[in-house]
């Protein structure tokens, strides 16, 4: 019996896979009013393999004696934009300067961790322990779990828990043909069928989808995959006004900088705020993975830190032209840090002590720090309630409190949803309190 | 689809038995390539009733060669003569017409990708011999199409009926793993999709050619996109109908 992969190769050798399967999407699409979505929005940095947070936003100048903790403290000193720290290392300065008040920054965060994979699922989902969704997944199941683009992807920690589709779109081509499935690659423009034979196609399409799931003895899975398939097609409102918002390849941020290095957080950013602003996402992870720097640290961390920034600035910017500011939510972070100290190879290497930021525009809670570490970057105990040091009475910070905070001030905490993934942390920190 | 439709029927993966020219209402069909004045011969098992004669020229979608036809007859099985026509006098036959070409004094020259139809009614079920006189036009060797049909909109009994159910059954077994016989309502569903989309482009008088043809791999793209009864383009909407579905795509 030929199985559908058979099938495909088959069919690609007569020529007849031009038409994706979404063909139907887009002509359901275009026959509803898209309904956009115009709720909260979220995007995740994922600065993958362990920034220097001690070069960024909690920096440590050298200690007389010690073993030297950063370079440029040698020849500088630590910088103040508003209540926040920056260290004169890449475009910080910029950054900070223009951000400041946007910015919540957390330090002494204690991913518990030196290893990769466990600092990525500890930090984006607020367990060690694997299966938790990852903050940007849990949201989009609860608050705009039918959008038919939900929750965007770019390949970092995206765990799901099967709780909604993780959506990747990090690239032009593959998504045009997703978007346009009736115009054939090369013809742009044309189209491979009119209105009158898609209308045709469609109706029976959609009368033999119901059929399908009314189909009697089916098994419960077989039935949920059914119904999502359906619910996929149904919710499919807006794709036609992402389509007309996507930039041509000259308007398409470049995925290198100028110096030729990967930089590709601009060019995500861009297409999830595209996303969001025709309604058909509501949360996005993007991820750069250039921080793991075990050789070469000053000049390897230089260049992610200052695209990181360059990248922060123009998610800001971008919202802005697109009128959705006011609506987002960026929230940066990575694995750990790195050592206070540099190896034999110019490097540094993996610390369990990093920070994260979170940045709103005109929040109550921008302009502040919260959370402590040492002048050699060990980590120190925070308050929950005063959100001061209080080694006595104060607690280590730990990614689920972050994750634990931010699931409140989301609105998401008490939702029957996140109850099944609870993060027991002893206590919680409130980090966005105002005042 | 046009590579499955211009492949011999021996190396299709998909379409076996079927040919541009078999349509719902075709009761019998034939392909010649005329190469001067020749008389073409159909042989045909009628059901008798109304049914019509049709004649495509398939020789591209946009040159300037085309087909004269001089003489068309029809006899039952004994030789006798049933039914005569000119097409030079088209005009005057009741019922006839053609969706392009010209009469000329000793003929109707069907230009390239033109369908020429002239209704026929048969007293009984019985064997008839259609004979078609033609000669090429502009060129060397003319494709030509001489089919007897019914003029049903729904046909279901027909040879091209069966046919094209036939290949149905096949595509949803491959394709969706389903094992479909009449009366079964997939099939059913498959079929009506089959019929709504070949009349539609019919009434419609939609191109007779597939759209986008350099994005194919054609030998001959004139002649190998042309669909002069909107066969492959309704087989289009059917694949496209199997490859978006759940079954296909999921399971």
């Amino acid at each position: 019996m030929m199985n559908r992969r058979d099938a495909l190769k088959l069919l690609s050798s007569v020529g007849l896979t031009a038409f994706t399967p979404s063909l139907l999407n887009r002509a359901l699409a275009q026959a509803m009013d898209p309904a956009a979505y115009t709720g909260p929005l979220y995007i995740v940095i994922q600065a993958n393999g362990g920034w220097d947070v001690t070069s960024f936003c909690d920096p440590k100048e050298n200690i007389a004696g010690q073993p030297i903790i950063n370079t440029w403290a040698q020849t500088g000193t630590t910088q103040k934009a508003g209540n926040l720290s920056y260290a004169p290392f890449a475009n910080n300065q910029a950054l900070f300067e223009k951000y400041y008040s946007y910015m919540l920054v957390v330090n002494g965060v204690d991913s518990q961790t030196n290893a990769h994979d466990a600092g990525k699922t500890h930090n984006w989902s607020g367990r060690l322990s694997a299966g938790f969704p990852s903050f940007p997944a849990l949201v989009s199941s609860i608050q705009a779990p039918t959008l038919p683009m939900s929750f965007l992807t770019n390949g970092g920690y995206a765990e799901t828990a099967r709780l909604i589709r993780a959506t990747r779109v990090n690239s032009i081509a593959p998504l045009n043909n997703i978007l346009f499935p009736n115009t054939p690659e090369i013809l742009p423009g044309d189209r491979f069928f009119d209105d009158d034979d898609l209308d045709i196609i469609t109706a029976a399409s959609n009368a033999r989808l119901a059929r399908l799931q009314a189909q009697s003895a089916l098994l419960p899975r077989q039935q949920n995959n059914r119904d999502i398939y359906a619910a996929s097609l149904a919710s499919s409102d807006g794709f036609d006004a992402f389509a007309a918002l996507l930039p041509s390849d000259d308007e398409l941020q470049p995925a290198v900088d100028d110096q030729g290095n990967p930089a590709p957080l601009k060019q995500q950013a861009q297409l999830a705020l595209l996303a969001f602003k025709a309604g058909v996402s509501m949360t996005a992870d993007l991820t750069y993975n250039v921080f793991d720097t075990h050789t070469n640290h000053d000049a390897l961390q230089s260049t992610g830190l200052s695209n990181l920034a360059d990248a922060i600035d123009f998610i800001w910017d971008f919202a802005e032209q697109q009128g959705i500011a006011d609506r987002l939510t960026v929230y940066v972070a990575s694995d750990f840090g790195r050592t206070p100290r540099y190896n034999s190879n110019s490097g540094k290497d993996h610390w369990p002590i990093g920070s994260a930021i979170f940045m709103r525009k005109n929040a109550p809670w921008g302009n502040r720090v919260v959370g402590f570490t040492d002048a050699g970057h060990n980590a120190m105990k925070t308050n929950p309630a005063t959100l001061q040091a209080d080694d006595n009475s104060g607690v280590l910070i730990h990614p689920g409190h972050l994750m634990d905070a931010l699931r409140t001030l989301a609105g998401i905490d008490n939702d029957p949803i996140t109850q099944k993934f609870p993060l027991n942390m002893n206590e919680q920190i409130d980090f966005f309190q105002s005042g | 689809m046009a590579g499955e439709f211009n492949s011999t029927d021996s190396s299709r993966l998909l379409f076996a038995g079927l040919s541009r020219y078999l349509t719902p209402e075709t009761e019998a069909v034939d392909s010649y390539n005329v190469t001067g004045k020749q008389t073409l011969v159909l042989d045909a098992t009628s059901n008798g009733g109304t049914q019509k004669l049709s004649i495509a020229s398939d020789n591209g979608i946009s040159g300037n060669a085309g087909v004269l036809l001089s003489d068309i007859q029809v006899r039952d099985g004994n030789g006798v003569l049933l039914a005569s026509f000119s097409p030079a006098q088209l005009a005057t036959i009741p019922g006839a017409g053609a969706s392009c070409g010209s009469a000329q004094s000793d003929g109707w020259r069907l230009n390239d990708n033109c369908t020429l139809e002239i209704p026929l009614q048969l007293a009984a079920a019985q064997t008839v011999s259609v004979s078609v006189t033609a000669s090429p036009v502009n060129t060397d060797s003319a494709a030509l199409a001489v089919s007897l049909d019914v003029t049903e909109t729904q046909p279901t009994q027909t040879l091209g009926a069966l046919a094209i159910r036939n290949a149905l059954i096949n595509l949803h077994q491959r394709l969706l793993d389903e094992s479909v016989q009449l009366p079964d309502p997939e099939l059913a569903a498959s079929y009506q999709l089959f019929l709504d989309l070949w009349n539609a482009r019919r009434s419609a008088s939609k191109p007779a050619y597939l759209a986008n043809t350099c994005n194919y791999s054609f030998t001959d793209p004139q002649q190998q996109a042309s669909d002069p009864y909107q066969v492959m383009n309704a087989w289009m909407g059917v694949m496209t109908y199997f490859l978006t579905d759940y079954r296909f795509i999921h399971e």
